[in-house]
C-alpha cells in the first residue's frame, strides 16, 4: 500500500444522509465540528461528544448539496449515532430528516501512490488534484457504476473512498483488483489498516479514547469550533478547558530490537501509575516500535523518556514522540508521490 | 391453497423518496400514490411480476419498487440526480422475499408478533414491524382464486411480501427459511 496501490473493504462503517434547510444547523449543533460553512463538494472529519464533553465517535462528514450532506461514523457506533442524531432533531424540530444507508452502500478504500492513476481508467470523475483536491468529495461511475468518491482515507496515502450501491459491491470490487493487480495492487484487511493509520497517528474512538476522553485530552482541539453558538458538549468542553487534561494523548517509540508492550500496559512513573498504552505496534516503514498513549501532563512532552511495565513486571524504556510518525507533512496524501 | 413458499425476490428495483416536495413532485411525474399513510397502491392487480408498487411510509416519505427492467424508476432517475429541492432520493437495496401457502399465518406467528391473519389485505396496509429481530417492511395481499398461478390458488390466498435491509438480508432469509421448513413448506433461491 505505502509502495504501489492497496484495497480495503470500509462497508461496515455507519453510512447516514441528513437533507433539508435545517440539515446544516442539525451537524453543527450535533458534531464539534463547523459544517455551516462547508463548502459543496468538500469534506471535513467529524467528531461526536457526549453532552459531558466526551468523545463518543468520529466520522467523514460530505456536503453533497447546500441542503444535503452524506456522513460517515465508526462501524460500531452506527445505530447508535442514527438512533441519537434522530432523537436530537425530533428535540430540536429542525427543518431536516435523515436517512441510515448504512447497509444500502458498500464503501472501500482504494489508496497508494498509483491509485490516482489506475482509479483514472475505471471512473469519469477528473481526478487530478486541480478537479478532486484532497478532502474532497464528487459524484460519478466507477466500472459503470454509480458511485460517490471522497479524497480521506485513514492510512495516510493518496487515496479515495468509494461509496456505491450495496448490491454493486461485488463488481466495482473486482474491477478495482483487476485493474489494480498487474500494478501491484494488495487487498489489505484492519490488522494492516491499523499498522498504517498509528504510523498516521490516527485515533480509533473507543480503543485510544475511554469512557471519560475530551478532544483536549485526545489532541483534537483542531476539530471542535468552540465559537459555534452551541454544540453538544460545549459547554462541558469549556469547564475541562478551564481545568486542564489530566492527561494527554501522545505517540511513542520504541527501540529498533526492544520487545512490544501490549496495549494497556500500564506507564510507570516514579513507582506510580501515570497512564497507558492505547496502541502500539512494530513499523515496518518506521523499522520500529511505535504507539499511542494516554500520559500524565506532566509526562506529555516530546522527547521526554518513559517507563512501560511489560506482563514480566520489567519496565522498558521508551521514548514521548510527535505523531504522525511517517509524512509528518502529510505530503503523500495531499498531493500524492509517484510510485 | 397453494404449497408454502419463500422465494428471494431478486429481479426488483427499488428507490425510496422523501421529503416535503416528495408527493407533488411523484404525481407530477404520473405515478399514482396512496392517500394515507402506511398504505401501497400498485399498477397492476394482483401485485404481478411488472407491477409497480408504490408504499406510502408517512406523510412524505415513499418507497416505490419496480420489475426489473425498472423503467418507470428509471425514466425518473435524471431528474432525482440534480438534487430538487424538497426532493431526497432514498438509495434503496433491501433484499425482498415472497412469502405465501398453506400455513403461512403460522410461520408469521412464531416470527412477529403481528397478527397479519387478522389484517383486512383489501385496505392496502404497509406493516412496519419487527420480524425475527429485524426491522422489515410488509405488503400482504390476497389473490384471487385460479390466478397468477400454474399450480392454482385458493380463494382469497394470503400472499406477503417482506423488505429488510440488507446488512440483515442473510440472515433474514436463513432465519425464516428455517421456520418455513420446519412447517412443512421451502425456501428457495433465499440466500446469496
Amino acid at each position: 500500500m505505502r509502495n504501489a496501490v492497496g484495497l480495503i473493504d470500509v462497508g461496515t462503517l455507519g453510512k447516514i444522509e441528513v437533507y433539508g434547510p435545517g440539515a446544516a444547523e442539525l451537524l453543527d449543533r450535533a458534531y464539534a465540528g463547523r459544517y455551516s460553512d462547508l463548502k459543496v463538494g468538500m469534506t471535513r472529519y467529524g467528531l461526536m461528544l457526549d453532552e459531558s464533553g466526551v468523545i463518543i465517535d468520529d466520522g467523514v462528514i460530505a456536503r453533497l448539496d447546500p441542503q444535503l450532506f452524506y456522513f460517515t461514523t465508526t462501524t460500531g457506533g452506527s445505530a447508535t449515532v442514527f438512533r441519537e442524531l434522530l432523537r436530537l432533531n425530533a428535540l430540536w424540530g429542525l427543518d431536516c430528516a435523515l436517512v441510515n444507508v448504512t447497509g444500502h452502500r458498500a464503501a472501500f478504500n482504494f489508496a497508494g501512490p498509483s491509485s490516482r492513476e489506475i482509479l483514472q481508467r475505471l471512473t469519469d470523475v477528473e481526478l487530478q488534484d486541480e478537479a478532486f483536491p484532497y478532502l474532497a468529495v464528487r459524484s460519478g461511475r466507477v466500472a459503470g457504476v454509480a458511485a460517490r468518491l471522497m479524497r480521506v482515507g485513514f492510512v495516510g496515502e493518496l487515496g479515495y473512498e468509494i461509496h456505491v450501491a450495496a448490491g454493486n459491491g461485488l463488481e466495482v470490487w473486482q474491477a478495482l483488483y483487476a485493474a489494480g493487480a498487474p500494478r501491484g495492487l494488495r487487498p489489505f484487511g484492519v490488522e494492516a489498516q491499523r499498522v498504517l493509520r498509528l504510523e498516521k497517528g490516527h485515533l480509533i474512538v473507543g480503543q485510544d479514547t475511554d469512557g471519560l476522553t475530551d478532544p483536549l485530552e485526545a489532541n483534537a482541539q483542531w476539530a471542535v469550533a468552540m465559537k459555534k453558538p452551541f454544540f453538544v458538549g460545549q459547554r462541558s468542553l469549556r469547564i475541562l478547558q478551564a481545568r486542564g487534561p489530566r492527561q494527554k494523548l501522545m505517540g511513542i517509540e520504541l527501540a529498533a530490537a526492544a520487545p512490544l508492550p501490549k496495549e494497556c500496559h500500564l506507564i510507570i512513573h516514579q513507582g506510580a501509575i501515570a497512564g497507558r498504552v492505547t496502541s502500539v505496534t512494530h513499523s515496518r516503514a518506521l523499522n520500529k516500535g511505535i504507539g499511542l498513549a494516554m500520559l500524565s501532563p506532566d509526562l506529555a512532552q516530546v522527547g521526554r523518556d518513559i517507563q512501560i511495565r511489560l506482563d514480566s513486571g520489567e519496565l522498558l524504556p521508551a521514548r514521548v514522540a510527535a505523531a504522525p510518525f511517517y509524512d509528518p507533512k502529510n505530503l503523500r496524501q495531499k498531493t500524492g508521490i509517484p510510485a | 391453497m397453494s404449497a408454502l413458499a419463500l422465494e428471494r425476490c431478486r429481479q426488483r428495483t427499488r428507490l425510496g423518496l422523501k421529503g416535503p416536495r416528495a408527493e407533488a413532485w411523484l404525481t407530477a411525474q404520473g405515478i399514482a400514490l396512496p392517500a394515507a399513510p402506511n398504505t401501497w397502491v400498485c399498477s397492476e392487480a394482483g401485485l404481478g411480476a411488472d407491477a409497480l408498487l408504490v408504499a406510502r411510509l408517512g406523510q412524505s416519505e415513499f418507497f416505490l419498487e419496480d420489475d426489473a427492467a425498472g423503467a418507470t424508476l428509471q425514466r425518473l432517475a435524471p431528474s432525482l440526480d440534480r438534487h430538487l429541492p424538497g426532493v431526497y432520493p432514498v438509495l434503496r437495496e433491501d433484499w425482498g422475499f415472497n412469502l405465501g401457502g398453506d400455513g403461512v399465518h403460522e410461520v408469521l406467528a412464531q416470527v412477529c408478533n403481528v397478527n397479519f391473519a387478522a389484517l383486512p389485505a383489501d385496505s392496502h396496509p404497509v406493516i412496519m414491524t419487527l420480524m425475527i429481530g429485524v426491522a422489515v417492511l410488509v405488503v400482504p395481499r390476497a389473490r384471487a382464486a385460479g390466478k397468477g398461478s400454474a399450480s392454482g390458488q385458493g380463494a382469497g390466498e394470503r400472499r406477503y411480501r417482506i423488505w429488510c435491509d440488507p446488512t440483515f438480508g442473510a440472515y433474514f432469509a436463513e432465519a425464516l427459511g428455517t421456520v418455513v421448513n420446519e412447517c412443512g413448506g421451502r425456501s428457495t433461491g433465499v440466500s446469496g
